[in-house]
């Protein structure tokens, strides 16, 4: 077992093989290997405080199903759920996905790391700069060159062929 | 528009500020050129982790031969048609025939030839076809290089061109 202590100081004992889906904590763990109990906790007060909990049900969920299997011989079925439940756990808000990339990216979990991106990347699909510019809250600080010329004729283009 | 199945709230993070090697990551993921253009144009940031020569990978565009003024592409990516701007001068041309990244127009009142990029604008005229020829057809357009060559057929006989 070992234990996680997130950025206001909660703590989450977790299994170490649930764990080692992060190749961050696994590669902590591996060099800690035969030492005093204390080293077995992890801080992980880099990230979001309310993260940790959510990548956990994200473990415990692929723990159950570990990939390997899940492409080799999962029935279909199956596979189907865990899309299904995928799905469900990315449909929230900008700000948690935000959270989500840079805790998954911290803590090296790729699969993670693939959905949280895949869905914001769903977000913009679709979506007029403006609009991007106005759920992310981005102001766009373009030179003038940039604003007055090149940025309008890619979106004229843009524009022209979504409705053509 | 479709649609999207997502939720609207506004952010309260600085996504601005968002590592640009992750920006990379998720631009990579807009299959669509039209998503992938609208991302760079959100921020400067964006636009910086977004280069344009990792433009997502697009299945090749036919090129439709309509007698339109303009010139439509059916994507294949999106199955739709996409119009795109060709050269004024083109405009006034018969299209006859497309090959890698050009197109090859013909003016057929006088004999005049141009072969194009319709993305770039680049242009290269080629030389007048000879007066015996009243209809072309190409039969192939190569690029290795920088030569081009054209082939151009009218019955059995064969005309070729190096550019």
């Amino acid at each position: 077992m070992i234990t996680l202590i997130s950025s206001d100081k909660r703590k989450f004992h977790v299994l170490e093989e649930v764990a080692n889906q992060s190749l961050t904590i696994r590669d902590v763990i591996e060099d800690r290997r035969g030492r005093r109990r204390a080293d077995r906790i992890i801080l992980v007060t880099n990230i979001n405080s309310k993260i940790p909990e959510k990548v956990i049900v994200y473990w415990l969920r692929h723990f159950l199903m570990p990939e390997e299997i899940a492409h080799a011989s999962m029935s279909h079925k199956k596979a189907e759920k865990l899309k299904k439940w995928e799905a469900k756990f990315f449909d929230t808000d900008i700000d948690t996905l935000n959270d989500l990339i840079l805790a998954a990216d911290s803590l090296d979990i790729p699969s993670l790391f693939d959905g949280a991106c895949e869905k914001v990347s769903d977000i913009l699909k679709n979506r007029s700069a403006e609009e991007v510019g106005e759920i992310s809250k981005i102001e766009n600080e373009f030179t003038h060159e940039e604003e007055e010329e090149e940025i309008p004729s890619e979106n004229a283009w843009v524009w022209r062929n979504e409705f053509a | 528009m479709q649609q999207l199945p997502c939720k609207m709230e506004k952010s309260n993070v600085d996504w601005s500020g968002f590592p640009s090697d992750l920006l990379f990551l998720i631009s990579q993921r807009l299959s669509q050129l039209s998503d992938f253009i609208r991302f760079r144009s959100v921020c400067k940031n964006w636009r910086l982790s977004a280069p344009r020569s990792f433009a997502p990978p697009q299945l090749p565009w036919l090129i439709k031969f309509l007698p339109s003024k303009v010139t439509y592409v059916f994507s294949l990516s999106s199955c739709k048609d996409l119009i795109i701007e060709v050269p004024q001068m083109v405009k006034k041309m018969k299209l006859i025939g497309a090959g890698k990244t050009y197109i090859l127009a013909c003016d057929c009142e006088n004999n005049s030839v141009s072969l194009m990029n319709p993305l770039t604008d680049e242009e290269h005229p080629l030389p007048p076809l000879p007066e015996y020829i009243c209809t072309i057809k190409p039969v192939r357009i190569s690029c290795k290089d920088d030569i081009t060559l054209l082939c151009y057929s009218k019955g059995s006989e064969g005309v070729f061109f190096v550019g």
